[in-house]
């Protein structure tokens, strides 16, 4: 490994140094274990589920319990590898380097996450190869260096199976590199005790919330691209706890996110005016 | 959005089905005088001037009756004409039901159900139907369960093709029970009877049926078989050889033919272009969307995959990515023509400090997913029952064929992003024409979508234009501002009951022409059976620029991409045509 003098870390708001002393993932099945495993074992670790089930949840909590610092990047479809890998800024009259995340995380040791990695440009994504395969090494051209990752380093991808497509897929020569975690919404017991613990809010409330939740992830609406995610549950049990009436914070935080067809919303409303008193 | 907690709207309590059941649920309003709210086929019937809180809780335990299987016909069967061991039925499969969805049962129907504590717990329909049968002691189902009425369910059992093919056996408990029960609904009895009669020739309906078969191209063809989606007609070979039951299937038959006599009020109607008088007849055919099920001829992914179905169409993909995807600006290249303002300063501080690799300074292009959404109907009538075979070896049935070619239309255009959905139509008259939805627009190819596939079987007859007046609505409500097309995949041979010749083509036409000035694109491609229909039925029916029918499978995939482009740009822009050529 080399270190380039010109070289400084740069400023990142979701860089984490501590993560807070209590953990409020609840592992839904073993996907804790495979993650620690896969620590253990220098493998990447390819995470898929549906939003809001809690990926970023258990990424932070296996960083919370290997004692690691966690770097996470939300990808999107402008992202280039010079976004994770780093660049040259100009500084008065000169070009100062700045590692991007990827390489942040490589130096540090710390476990990189990759939210919608498929979001990413191809060769945003083709620049992990190195790093997940049996190398563990990130070569970054610009500098002419290839940096070769200490044994803590971890690096996890997630992407959300459910609306992508073959334009937006990962690649096989990319997904074969990863061990796969396939998480899902949690069993509505568990549910139950996860949107209690993080919103505060009644017991009948949290009953009423998690029927309609698993009412909602019954229907087969066609303009509904996404259900009813344990956040979006966290969220109305909140926004109820802060003061609103559960039926008002359902409305807000379920019935207007999940379409934007007025008359399903209305319908989604009505379904709430069943499960909410 | 202001909803009234005490006053429900049909569209909601249809949305709370769906969410109890899981199922394709629907909910139709009445102002008749009977004011019971049960379930017909898969729809609950509730009445419109009674619509409260009670109501919401009827739908909800109707609707989870229907996903805990209360209403197979083969248990039902037992208590048509037994309205009080019906009611107490309804006690123990609401309960047991309400067990099975106790995770999402609304809160209040959960603590009204807390409260009853004589009904027995059951485990199954055919526990709870032998017990209601044989103990007049268990109190009935409580208002809030709403009712079950086993004559109906036996009727739209049939008009949706939901057929037993075993009955459950028990002892004939008529002596016990009340089989002269006075209080048994009055449409029931009657339907009881319609159902013990055997197809009668002098019946009206009867004769109905034979006009209809009678002109189904030179096939043989049973009532029974077609309407309850058993087996098809052009395989008499293949029918039950007899007892009870063939029996079962007349009986279920002669119950359709009420139906199609007019009595059932459907999902959807349209109107229809009459070719004598040159006008419109408006609300002239029922559309009814029904989930796929034919358990008699269902096949599952193996069956499927014999027929190379799941064969990934790469070459397909490929084409239609050169003909529906648009090219779009996407980030940065090598070459090109315009450049990129922050790759010329990335390759201007490239130059200066003089490592790595150059930026590259030009905008890139590449294909993107494409503003478009298309529809693939899939004609699933008797007459795609013939046989093709041709060199390159896709023989089989000329329905087979067209299965393979929708599933691979649909799975390669969802692969290139744009949404797609597959549906099958067939029809028995202007009042029964079924479209079944086998992959919504937004949902992706998957099991569920394989297992609709395995119900689908040919039979029944082709009135074309109302399923592509239906298909076009359903683009037209999920597809909102995008450019859309309906891929028909068709022997292109449109025939009914009343829907023949110039009126089946007239029509057809028609629909087609509706279509495009509502914005939506119309193909129709099939593959050719040498003895299916005349060539001049085709050009008749569709004109040549939106058809393609060859002898395989291949020959449409080459040219998929080119009709679809073609289809694309004949649509006219929403809002360009005149109101007055539509039907209102």
């Amino acid at each position: 490994m080399t270190n380039n003098p010109g070289h400084r870390s740069p400023e990142i708001d979701n860089h984490h140094p501590t993560l807070g002393a209590v953990d409020d993932y609840h592992p839904v099945g073993d996907e804790l274990d495979i993650l620690m495993g896969a620590w253990r074992a220098r493998l990447p670790v390819l995470l898929k589920g549906p939003t809001g089930c809690g990926k970023t949840k258990l990424v932070e909590s296996a960083a919370r319990r290997l004692g690691l610092d966690l770097i996470t990047v939300s990808c999107h479809e402008d992202m280039l590898a010079a976004d994770l890998v780093g660049r040259y800024l100009l500084e008065g009259a000169d070009t100062v380097w700045q590692d991007g995340p990827l390489t942040t995380a490589v130096r540090k040791g710390a476990i990189c996450y990759l939210d919608e990695i498929v979001e990413a440009r191809v060769d945003a994504t083709v620049v992990i190869h190195s790093l997940a395969d049996h190398r563990r090494q990130l070569f970054i051209d610009r500098l002419n260096e290839a940096l070769d990752a200490p044994d803590s380093f971890m690096l996890i991808v997630s992407y959300n199976p459910g609306y992508q497509t073959l334009l937006k897929d990962l690649k096989p020569s990319t997904r074969q590199r990863f061990v796969a975690v396939e998480l899902d919404f949690a069993p509505p017991a568990l549910e139950h005790q996860i949107v209690k613990e993080q919103s505060g809010a009644s017991e009948e409330a949290v009953v009423a919330l998690i029927r309609l939740g698993q009412a909602v992830r019954h229907l087969n609406e066609p303009s509904m691209s996404e259900m009813v995610s344990t956040r979006a549950l966290i969220a109305a049990a909140r926004l109820h706890t802060s003061g609103l009436s559960l039926k008002r914070a359902a409305r807000s935080a379920i019935a207007a996110m999940l379409t934007d067809d007025a008359t399903v919303t209305r319908s989604i409303s009505e379904l709430i005016d069943a499960y909410v008193a | 959005m202001p909803t009234s907690p005490d006053r429900p709207t049909v569209a909601g309590l249809e949305m709370l089905a769906r969410a109890v059941s899981g199922h394709l649920v629907c909910v139709k309003a009445t102002n008749g005088p009977d004011q019971d709210v049960f379930l017909s086929g898969n729809t609950i019937v509730v009445d419109e001037g009674r619509l409260n809180a009670v109501t919401r809780a009827q739908v909800v335990v109707q609707a989870a009756m229907y996903d805990a299987g209360s209403f197979d016909p083969r248990v039902l069967r037992h208590l048509v004409g037994r309205s009080a061991a019906a009611a107490r039925y309804c006690a123990m499969e609401g309960l047991r039901a309400m067990a099975l969805t106790s995770d999402r049962l609304p809160p209040f129907v959960a603590a009204w159900a807390a409260d009853l504590r004589d009904i027995p717990t059951t485990g199954s329909a055919e526990e709870s139907m032998r017990i209601a049968v044989r103990r007049p002691q268990v109190p009935a189902a409580p208002e809030f369960f709403g009712r079950i009425k086993p004559g109906r369910a036996m009727l739209a059992s049939a008009r949706t093709g939901r057929e037993h093919d075993s009955d459950v056996k028990i002892r004939d408990e008529s002596g016990v029970d009340e089989a002269d029960d006075p209080d048994t609904e009055g449409d029931e009895t009657k339907s009881v009877n319609a159902l013990a009669n055997p197809l009668g020739a002098n019946l009206p309906t009867a004769r109905l049926w034979q006009s209809l078969f009678k002109h189904s191209g030179g096939k043989s063809a049973d009532a029974g078989t077609q309407a309850v989606g058993g087996k098809p007609v052009a395989r008499p070979s293949k029918r039950p050889s007899g007892g009870r039951r063939l029996d079962i299937g007349r009986r279920l038959a002669a119950a359709a033919r009420k139906l199609i006599a007019g009595k059932y009020v459907g999902d959807a109607r349209y109107p229809e272009w009459d070719a004598s008088s040159k006008r419109y007849r408006n609300d002239w055919v029922t559309v009814h969307e029904l989930e796929p099920w034919n358990p008699d001829t269902f096949r599952d992914h193996a069956a499927l995959a014999r027929i190379d179905m799941m064969k990934a169409p790469t070459a397909l993909t490929r084409s239609l990515a050169r003909n529906v995807l648009e090219i779009a600006p996407n980030g940065r290249s090598e070459f090109g023509e315009q450049l990129h303002t922050d790759g010329v300063v990335d390759l201007a501080y490239w130059h200066r400090s003089g490592s790595g690799s150059p930026p590259l300074p030009f905008i890139g292009k590449k294909r993107e997913r494409p503003a478009v959404a298309a529809l693939v109907l899939l004609d699933v009538s008797s007459s795609t029952l013939d046989t093709s075979a041709h060199a390159e070896g896709d023989t089989g049935s000329v329905f087979d064929q067209h299965l393979k070619l929708s599933y691979r239309i649909t799975t390669a255009l969802d692969a290139l992003g744009v949404p797609v959905g597959l549906y099958a139509f067939r029809s028995w008259g202007r009042d029964m024409v079924h479209v079944m939805p086998v992959k919504g627009l937004r949902e992706s190819p998957s099991a569920l979508t394989i297992r609709r596939i395995g119900h689908l079987s040919p039979a029944g007859f082709t009135r074309t234009g109302g399923a592509i007046r239906h298909c076009t609505c359903i683009l037209e409500r999920q597809a909102e501002g995008m450019k859309r097309v309906i891929i028909l995949v068709s022997d292109g041979h449109p025939y009914d009951d009343g829907y023949d010749g110039a009126q089946a083509s007239g029509d057809t036409r028609h629909a087609m022409s509706e279509a495009r000035l509502r914005g939506v694109g119309f193909i129709c491609v099939g593959v050719t059976a040498p003895k299916s229909q005349e060539s001049h039925d085709l050009s008749a029916a569709l004109d040549s620029a939106s058809a393609l029918h060859v002898a395989n499978i291949s020959g449409i995939e080459r040219q998929l991409g080119k009709l679809i482009r073609q289809a694309l740009a004949d649509t006219r822009r929403r809002g360009d045509h005149t109101s007055s050529a539509m039907p209102a």
